[in-house]
């Protein structure tokens, strides 16, 4: 919404003043002091939102209440143009209820009109946020009011049962209860229990004994410390006396050992048991000798087993002649055990054949069958045209059979025909009319009869009518009479009573009997006028009543007497239909009935057998009909049947079979002859299996009969050769092991040779290795070798004994132990052990002096104890650790607290840090803008009972709203102000912002900044910006767009007069 | 060798002035006074009738250095009537009653043998016969930090069964102090066959056989720590050398700690009932004897708010004490600790992307994470110092413990302002 016309009537120092050189962007109304700046902010404030009154507060009439030019009451419009184009005129004159509002242009309206173009912006927040003097930017307050800090400080926390702030407030008042700076429980209990401390030593120190206790315990303490170490000490000395006790025997040992070694010779040429090495070799060597000798006699036991071995030289030859033979012996021995039985089936099957073969009959013989083949085509073409052959007969005599059965139907039905004819003819005067027409006649010969019937009813009913008529006529008079002498005779009785009680009275003077008379009278006159109300005197008008009960009764008449004419013509109708008089009786029309009934049925009879002789004539056609097709078809089949039997015959003799066979008989023959072929192939087969049987039998015992000469055996019978191929089998087999044997014999003579071989090797080595032995020990002699071997060895022994010992013993070798040996080279063992002796008894002495001095030590400590639980000091100790317990319990509070506490802030803070709303970023960057960037965010504190800003400066560094400087402070509310301009405006029409003055406390720099900012703002919300600093109107004018034409419509600049007067107002014009 | 049987006691604690019973009423007060004499005088009765062959005694027979008379004078009459039936005693002193404590000039009955602070060999006879060999060490004064075992020597001989009577932390229990450190080790290489141990208070076995070591726990509860049963090992040894242990429970009053949940409970009645029920279980399980109870609210329901009402909670304790006054034996509910939690499903809760649901997640790594807590641990440090107000600085149990306390807390005061 951008203004664009203000027209002051009175207000303030303005009389009839207009400004209608207002920019849509930015506006500054520039002029001295007292030149009516803040009136016209007043104006617009009065105008859009009422004139203050006496009863607003004083700091706003203070702003906003003037003293008007003219004496009456302020007044003044403005003009608005809506973002939508919509050009409205506000006029508001200072009156009742801040004043009457009236709107005109696109709507005309009032105060709820204008509500609507405020968009919801009330006067507080209007004051607040848009239109804003020096006195409402320094002022945090001003945006508290509950709308506003409502959208500053709206963090979602997501509490819904507690506000922050409370719960820091209860969280906080615990904890100072418990520890504040000064005060709090724990501070309390510490003092308290520091005083009883103190209380405690005091009574301690005032108490002689206890002090003398202490002392005596210092004092002992003291000789228990000094008599430990002593014991201490002692128990050292012991140590080292056992150690050189201990030491005794390993050292006489040891000096035994070294003066053996030095007794033994030495020979670093040897190796370890060099004796033992010796004698070794000695062994291996007469060890490897033996093995040599089993090895000879092994190898000459091989050799003459290699010689005896059973192995036949033939079956050398002729081993694989053989082993074959041996193989094929199963095959053998089945087919001559095999042959009889083929012959015997031979014969049965030949038998058979020959038996089928003369049963086919003559012409056949075996080679007629063998040579007999029917080609494929040939068998096909005999079964296919067999079956249709089949079939054509088939289809023949059944067309013969139809023929023959239709024609004795047709017979049977044209006797049928016959006789229906001849009964239909045998019917004698049957009518003309058909059934229907003489029902018809017979329905309408009964109507005749029951109107006759009627006829006579109606009759009755109308002499009925007429009695009634007359009966009717003769009541109707005589109550019309009665009528009327009644309604007449009771009023006349009165008035003439009423005349005579009058004259009566008039007579005797009597006023009672004039007085009833009167009323007599009166009475008679009520009652003739009430009659003539109703009628009752006129005669003329009783007549109607007569004459409508005879019509009653002779509209009946005439109703019956219609019905009796109709029935009356009907039975004349009808009776002339079947030539009656026209007065019929009953017993005519039932003459006339039962004739027709009895011609009703003969006529029923005729058309019946009619109607069959119709249904039998036409069956009749449709038999004569399919007899005609029924010759048709049987004389196609004789047709067909000739033709296929043609072709079965040339079929016939084409596979030269007789040509008088049926199919039947043909599939016959053909099927024995199969059978014949397939006889005759069986027996073909058996005689080559027999053949060729004793071919195989008669070869085997051929190859056999070699195999047996070339090893010297006998021959064996023909067909008889089984068990002699068995004997092979087993003699084979023999030689196989022997063979075998002799292969493995001369390998192991292999083995025994390399073995050989390898022990000789062997025995060389070892003469080898004792030689360089030997010549280590410088000698050749074996014994003399061992015995000095033997003595080298010794001494080594007795060298690594030493050393082990001294491994055991450290303190035979090490510098440590010089100490020692110089003592056991300078005492004897006894002296030593007595030593010992004597320290352990000394140390009992001092352990049980010590003992004596602890149990003396707990006896002063008892007392001392006894003392801490005896009058004020147990009563202090008690005091204490009820304290002690106090303070306990109330620390782990206030610890349990204080980690809430820190837990709660720092969450806080996270949210405070992280999640400030919108408009919160949006006055960030005002302010960062504001600032030069020295202050990078503004954020609303949250959780705090006052409401409050911190800002950001740099990185991190937070400083409250409070703690700035005061234009800092001012360029902080302004930042917000701008962002809250910005947030309103999403929701309702942006209003125009008035500044007035508010970059004062601004230095040059961020004045500069600001009027940037206000600049770059213009372009979305129009500013009119009121100050007296032409210095302010020149940064404008300096950041306003370099565009000479945007330049003008981006900043206009209105100069006010200096005085108050309103006609001394000039308006200077635009930039 | 002949089988025999001996009793392994230890911590008699005798005249033991009892923890945390601060208001209990006289009844209980005394019977808690005359629990540990009570309980000496059980030991003394199950050696009679076990017919045991000696007693041994591993320490810690009075509760504190300066050992009263009248303790000292109980415990020789208890030992003599031991030595009338011909049953023998060792004993060894531990931490709290070491050899430089006071003691009154008592004369040991027959059969009594009191090891010093150097070990020796003493032989068990029966019937003439030598039957064991108990070698024992006591403390010569209340810090003996070193390693004692190592000063026993190997068994004289092996045909005798040997039993090392000794006072010591094996394997270094956190719970206790760190006297006499030795390893399993060290007491398995002794060549010893039964070590009777004392100083650990709660039962327990260290190693069933080659040796045995065994703790046989105190021979009756003395604070809210020591629940349970509480008693002595009755030992039986065969011909084979091969030991068998029982144990008798020998404490008057025992102590218990138990939980009621509240999930489920709608009204301070049904939660008295419950407590009632707590007890009589109790009290049945403790086989006669008097029960001083713990009792811990625990689990979320609606009673949490309930409870957090002043004088809830001491009203309950009081309603607990009243059902009992006059019965025996009775059941004294030393203290109703409430550690309850409000019905907010925490975990749902901390999911949630709101303030509640950061500050309970921030709660939770402050009680889990390291620098959190070291943090945390500086920040409570102004009143824990251990400066002035005796107030040592926490350890990171605490702290942790702490931040889950104001983790709970936090829930309820944010969820329902409390």
């Amino acid at each position: 919404m951008r203004l664009t016309r203000v027209n002051i009537e009175n207000f303030g120092p303005f009389a009839d003043k207009e400004f209608d050189n207002i920019s849509g962007r930015l506006t500054l109304l520039h002029g001295p002091n007292e030149a009516g700046k803040s009136a016209v902010r007043a104006f617009l404030r009065s105008t859009l939102f009422g004139y203050v009154n006496k009863s607003d507060r004083s700091s706003l009439r203070e702003l906003f209440h003037y003293q008007h030019f003219k004496p009456e009451a302020g007044s003044g419009s403005i003009s608005l143009t809506t973002s939508s184009d919509t050009n409205y005129s506000v006029h508001r004159r200072d009156g009742k209820k801040r004043g009457d509002v009236v709107i005109t242009g696109e709507e005309t309206g009032s105060d709820e009109l204008l509500r609507s173009l405020l968009g919801g912006i009330d006067s507080e927040l209007y004051t607040n946020v848009f239109s804003i003097s020096l006195t409402e930017l320094q002022a945090l307050s001003s945006l508290n009011s509950d709308e506003i800090s409502d959208k500053i400080y709206s963090v979602g926390l997501g509490l819904t049962n507690v506000s922050l702030t409370d719960v820091r407030g209860e969280l906080d008042g615990e904890l100072r209860q418990l520890r504040s700076p000064r005060t709090g429980n724990i501070r309390k209990l510490e003092k308290e229990l520091s005083e009883l401390r103190s209380a405690l030593e005091e009574t301690r120190r005032g108490s002689d004994r206890y002090a003398e206790l202490a002392n005596s315990l210092e004092l002992l303490s003291e000789n228990i410390d000094s008599q430990t170490a002593e014991l201490e000490d002692m128990r050292t000395g012991i140590e080292r006396q056992k150690t050189l006790v201990n030491l005794r025997k390993p050292w006489d040992r040891k000096i035994e050992l070294e003066r053996r070694i030095s007794e033994l010779p030495d020979n670093d040429a040897l190796p370890d048991h060099a004796h033992l090495e010796l004698e070794n070799l000695i062994n291996q060597k007469a060890s490897i000798q033996q093995q040599i000798d089993d090895n000879e006699l092994h190898k000459l036991e091989r050799q003459a087993e290699y010689d005896s071995a059973g192995v036949v030289q033939a079956f050398i030859d002729h081993g694989d002649e053989a082993r074959k033979l041996v193989m094929e012996t199963a095959y053998y021995s089945k087919a001559t055990a095999d042959l009889p039985g083929i012959e015997r089936e031979l014969e049965t099957e030949q038998s058979r054949f020959d038996r089928d073969i003369a049963e086919l009959g003559g012409g056949w013989d075996e080679q007629s069958v063998s040579a007999f083949e029917t080609p494929i085509d040939l068998q096909a073409n005999l079964e296919s045209v067999g079956r249709e052959l089949t079939t054509a007969r088939r289809t023949y005599q059944s067309a013969e059979l139809a023929v023959q059965s239709r024609t004795e139907d047709r017979e049977t039905m044209a006797d049928e025909a016959l006789k229906l004819a001849g009964a239909r003819d045998a019917l004698v005067g049957v009518s003309e009319d058909t059934s229907a027409e003489l029902e018809n006649r017979r329905g309408r010969l009964s109507r005749l009869r029951s109107a006759l019937a009627e006829s006579g009813s109606v009759r009755s009913e109308l002499s009925e009518a007429q009695k009634d008529l007359t009966e009717t006529l003769a009541q109707t008079e005589s109550q019309v009479i009665g009528g009327f002498v009644g309604s007449i005779l009771l009023p006349v009785s009165v008035i003439i009573i009423g005349v005579a009680s009058m004259v009566w009275s008039f007579m005797s003077g009597e006023l009672s009997g004039g007085l009833a008379g009167l009323i007599a009278l009166a009475a008679g006159f009520m009652l003739i006028s009430r009659a003539r109300a109703s009628g009752g005197f006129k005669i003329t008008v009783l007549k109607p009543a007569i004459g409508e009960a005879k019509e009653v009764a002779r509209a009946r008449l005439e109703e019956v007497q219609e019905q009796l004419d109709a029935i009356t013509e009907e039975i004349s109708k009808i009776a002339g239909e079947f030539d009656i008089d026209e007065v019929a009786s009953i017993r005519d029309v039932e003459e006339i009935a039962g004739e027709l009934d009895r011609a009703l049925d003969l006529r029923r009879k005729f058309e019946a057998i009619s109607r069959e002789f119709e249904i039998g004539a036409a069956r009749l056609s449709t038999i004569d009909t399919r007899l005609t097709e029924s010759h048709t078809s049987l004389a196609l089949a004789s047709n067909t049947l000739a033709d296929v039997q043609n072709r079965w015959q040339l079929l016939l003799e084409r596979a030269e079979l007789r040509i008088d066979l049926d199919p039947s008989q043909a599939a016959n023959v053909m099927a024995s002859i199969r059978t014949l072929k397939s006889q005759q192939r069986t027996v073909e087969s058996l005689r080559l299996r027999v053949s060729q049987m004793y071919d195989t039998a008669g070869g085997i015992e051929g190859r056999l009969s070699g195999v047996l000469e070339a090893a010297g055996l006998p021959d064996a019978d023909p067909m008889k050769a089984t068990e002699v191929l068995r004997d092979l089998a087993e003699k084979l087999l023999a030689h196989d092991r022997a063979v075998e044997r002799r292969n493995q014999i001369t390998s192991e003579l292999d083995i025994l040779a390399r073995e050989f071989s390898n022990l000789e090797h062997r025995l060389s080595q070892i003469d080898i290795k004792a030689d360089n032995l030997l010549d280590k020990g410088n000698t050749k002699d074996h014994e003399e070798f061992k015995a000095l071997a033997q003595q080298v060895q010794e001494r080594r022994d007795l060298e690594r004994k030493l050393s082990e010992m001294r491994e055991m013993e450290p303190l035979l070798s090490s510098d440590d132990g010089q100490p020692y040996r110089d003592d056991l080279e300078s005492t004897l063992h006894d002296e030593s052990v007595a030593r010992l002796q004597q320290l352990q008894d000394e140390e009992k002495r001092l352990q049980k002096a010590l003992n004596e001095l602890h149990e003396e030590q707990g006896n002063l400590r008892r007392q001392q104890a006894e003392f801490e639980k005896s009058g004020l000091a147990l009563e202090l100790h008690s005091r204490i650790n009820v304290l002690a317990e106090k303070l306990n319990r109330d620390a782990s509070r206030w610890a349990v607290l204080t980690i809430a506490r820190d837990i709660l802030e720092r969450t806080r803070e996270e949210f405070q840090r992280e999640r400030q709303p919108a408009l919160m970023q949006a006055a960030s960057k005002y302010l960062s803008d504001l600032t030069l960037g020295r202050y990078t965010a503004v954020r609303a504190v949250i959780g705090e009972k006052e409401h409050d800003l911190e800002v950001v400066e740099g990185e991190a560094h937070t400083k409250r709203a409070s703690e700035l400087s005061r234009g800092t402070a001012e360029q902080l509310f302004l930042a917000m102000r701008f962002a809250l301009i910005e947030e309103y405006s999403k929701n309702a029409e942006p209003m125009p912002v008035v500044l007035d003055d508010i970059l004062v406390n601004f230095d040059p720099d961020r004045a500069m900044a600001a009027c940037k900012v206000m600049m770059n703002l213009s372009e979305r919300f129009q500013i009119l910006f009121l100050t007296c600093h032409p210095e302010t109107v020149a940064m404008f004018k300096s950041v306003a767009p370099s565009g000479k034409k945007t330049h003008a419509n981006a900043v206009s600049v209105i100069e006010l007069g200096g005085t108050g007067a309103g006609e001394r107002l000039t308006l200077v014009g635009t930039a | 060798m002949d089988s025999f049987r001996f009793v392994h006691a230890a911590d008699l604690h005798i005249d033991s002035p009892f923890a945390g019973i601060g208001d209990a009423d006289n009844r209980v007060a005394n019977r808690l006074r005359e629990a540990t004499y009570e309980a000496f005088q059980n030991l003394v009765d199950l050696c009679v009738n076990s017919e045991a062959d000696f007693l041994v005694i591993a320490g810690d027979v009075y509760d504190g250095a300066d050992r009263s008379v009248r303790a000292q004078l109980r415990f020789r009459d208890g030992l003599s009537r031991l030595a009338d039936a011909g049953i023998q005693t060792f004993v060894v002193h531990g931490n709290h009653d070491p050899l430089d404590g006071w003691q009154s000039s008592i004369s040991w009955p027959q059969g009594v043998h009191i090891f010093g602070a150097t070990p020796e060999w003493v032989d068990v006879d029966k019937n003439g016969k030598t039957i064991a060999a108990v070698q024992g060490i006591s403390y010569p004064t209340r810090e003996v930090t070193d390693n004692l075992a190592t000063r026993f020597s190997p068994p004289q001989s092996g045909d005798v069964f040997s039993i090392g009577l000794l006072h010591a932390n094996v394997g270094a229990i956190k719970a206790h102090e760190n006297y006499a450190p030795c390893t399993v080790e060290d007491l398995s290489s002794s060549g010893i066959d039964y070590w009777a141990l004392g100083h650990v208070h709660t039962r327990q076995t260290l190693k069933r056989s080659a040796p045995v070591i065994a703790y046989p726990g105190n021979t009756q509860g003395r604070h809210p720590n020591e629940t349970g049963a509480r008693g002595a090992l009755i030992v039986d040894v065969d011909s084979n050398g091969e030991s068998k242990s029982e144990f008798v429970a020998l404490d008057v009053v025992r102590w218990e700690r138990d939980e009621v949940d509240i999930s489920g409970i709608d009204t301070i009645d049904q939660l008295d009932s419950m407590i009632r029920q707590h007890t009589d279980n109790l009290s049945a399980q403790a086989e006669g004897r008097d029960v001083v109870l713990r009792l811990t609210l625990a689990g979320r329901g609606p009673m949490h708010e309930q409870l957090a009402a002043k004088s809830a909670v001491q009203d309950l304790l009081e309603a607990a004490r009243d059902s009992w006054s006059g019965s025996t034996p009775w059941v004294w509910v030393e203290m109703i600790v409430d550690s309850t939690r409000p019905e907010i499903d925490m975990e749902a809760r901390s999911k949630q992307d709101d303030f509640l649901g950061a500050t309970l997640k921030r709660a939770l790594i402050s009680s889990i994470e390291e620098d959190e807590i070291n943090r945390l641990t500086e920040i409570v440090s102004d009143v824990y110092s251990g400066r002035r107000n005796g107030l040592d600085r926490p350890d990171d149990e605490q702290v942790s413990a702490w931040a889950e306390e104001a983790r709970w807390y936090l829930a309820e005061l944010l969820e329902q302002g409390k």
